[in-house]
């Protein structure tokens, strides 16, 4: 009897997290301060010097409450529109075969800006999408001055963000909008992002935005590039060509050329046409606790292989290494690992060549 | 004449001075920046008998809250209504970008807390402590 609770329970559990995997993107802000926890997938695809980022924002119900997400972006958007119906789907069955229900994510306010220079604004169904041009304390400004309570490290957070790339964007559900178009708790609407941009990273910190340090961060994320790309930090499983650091709490766990089926079933949804015969498949997961998730993902595809240290939000690290390596007190590698350590990156491996 | 006049302004400005550090039923000025969600001075030290006047920088973009009590009475803003406007003795709201001053009388020895009370603010740890001293 105990074994059939225990088998049913367990049936519950694994229908809960594989049946419905939610997924934003962004630090979800709330007029209370609450803060949900969602699983989060984006699409980050790169090529031709754009990046393609697909997210998709999970409406949270209605009573009159606002919730929002800000997302940190690599560039301004040249396009901003509805994303396809299945990538984000698509890929997900292609790395956990069992069909996955998902969507996701949140939502914030578009009204007028206080400082911040809003770039543009538009609407894809319930979703008010305003892109924004600004300091962190502008970006924030803004959003407090339209209703939305910040988590006490939003300042910083957004600081850390403002410093690399002053653009941000910030999506929220429209109640009334949702209501008539008869969207549910849980319904989801992907947006699919084009930014024309010299160094695509995906942000990662955002989404450890008002949590707390021990709450663990999830997320998938999907790189389509035209060759395998270099990445920064590395994700635990990839093979470095230099002293790097390695982060635990992501992975690789795939890292191949995209199957044809693949390429043709994510070609054939909305906005996909612009993919080209082949690309690069990677999938990395998240699993790292909000105080260890202090970085961003940088890619290099040109074959290059210099991600961008920057790009990664790692650039204290690399102002320490410099710092100190200037005063010649320590040798190079060791001044890495405490520079590093010191900005929150745990390293698991350092020096390993790559077999791409 | 004049070296008379400059010794009494010298000894007036060292009574002064004597009352900022804080003796009994003195005034004390103390200034208290809030950045990234964090007091600095998160710790501060006045006699027992003074009225400090609190210069409260916000350098964030968020709200805060200087909120001065005991440890129960901190458990209790806590617990109460996050968007109390905190109009009582030792307490402030303070906006974003803005400095507010809040005069505060430490009557008797023992420790109190200043901390902040949105959502979120005193469990990532937006509090201080006040250590008065007999």
């Amino acid at each position: 009897m105990r074994r059939r609770i225990l088998t049913c329970i367990s049936f519950v559990l694994a229908f809960l997290t594989l049946g419905a995997p939610a997924f934003a993107c962004g630090g979800l802000l709330s007029p209370n301060g609450s803060v949900n926890l969602v699983k989060t997938t984006t699409l980050a695809a790169y090529h031709k010097g754009v990046e393609h980022y697909v997210t998709s924002f999970r409406f949270v119900g209605g009573g009159g409450a606002k919730f929002g997400s800000i997302v940190p972006l690599p560039g301004i958007p040249s396009k901003v529109e509805r994303g396809g119906d299945w990538t984000l789907q698509r890929l997900e069955r292609e790395v956990a075969p069992p069909v996955r229900d998902f969507f996701a994510a949140d939502g914030l306010p578009a009204p007028t800006a206080l400082k911040a220079e809003i770039i543009l604004k538009t609407k894809i169904d319930a979703l008010d999408i305003t892109v924004l041009k600004g300091g962190g304390s502008e970006v924030a400004t803004w959003a407090e001055a339209n209703g939305f309570e910040l988590p006490p490290d939003a300042p910083e957070v957004l600081d850390f963000y403002a410093d690399r790339s002053p653009i941000f964007m910030a999506a929220s559900f429209d109640s009334d909008a949702a209501k008539k178009q008869n969207l549910s708790e849980g319904d989801g609407t992907p947006i699919h992002l084009t930014i024309p941009t010299p160094a695509p990273w995906v942000p990662l910190r955002i989404l450890a935005l008002g949590k707390q340090a021990t709450e663990l961060i999830e997320a998938d994320v999907f790189l389509l590039t035209d060759r395998a790309p270099s990445m920064l930090p590395g994700p635990d499983g990839f093979r470095a060509s230099d002293a790097r650091p390695i982060v635990p709490g992501m992975r690789l766990k795939r890292s191949e050329r995209a199957s044809d089926l693949l390429m043709s079933d994510l070609k054939a949804d909305k906005g996909m046409g612009w993919m080209p015969k082949s690309m690069w498949l990677s999938y990395i997961t998240i699993g790292a606790s909000a105080a260890e998730l202090r970085y961003d993902l940088a890619i290099d595809a040109s074959g290059a292989d210099r991600p961008s240290y920057v790009a990664a939000g790692l650039q204290a690290a690399l102002k320490n290494i410099a710092d100190v390596a200037a005063g010649g007190r320590l040798a190079f590698p060791m001044v890495l690992s405490l520079s590093l350590a010191a900005a929150g990156v745990a390293i698991v491996g350092a020096r390993r060549y790559a077999t791409r | 004449m004049r070296r008379r006049a400059l010794v009494a302004l010298l000894a007036l400005a060292a009574v002064t001075a004597g009352c900022g550090g804080g003796g009994g039923g003195s005034e004390r000025a103390l200034q208290v920046r809030m950045r990234y969600s964090k007091y600095l001075p998160a710790t501060l030290t006045v006699r027992a008998g003074t009225t400090v006047s609190f210069d409260v920088a916000n350098g964030d973009p968020i709200t805060h809250e200087f909120i001065i009590g005991t440890a129960a009475q901190q458990l209790a803003h806590e617990r109460g209504d996050p968007h109390d406007p905190h109009t009582g003795p030792g307490e402030a709201l303070i906006a974003g970008g803005k400095t507010t001053r809040v005069r505060f009388t430490f009557t008797k020895p023992g420790t109190l807390q200043y901390a902040c009370h949105r959502p979120g603010h005193f469990r990532y740890g937006m509090v201080g402590t006040i250590s008065v001293e007999a």
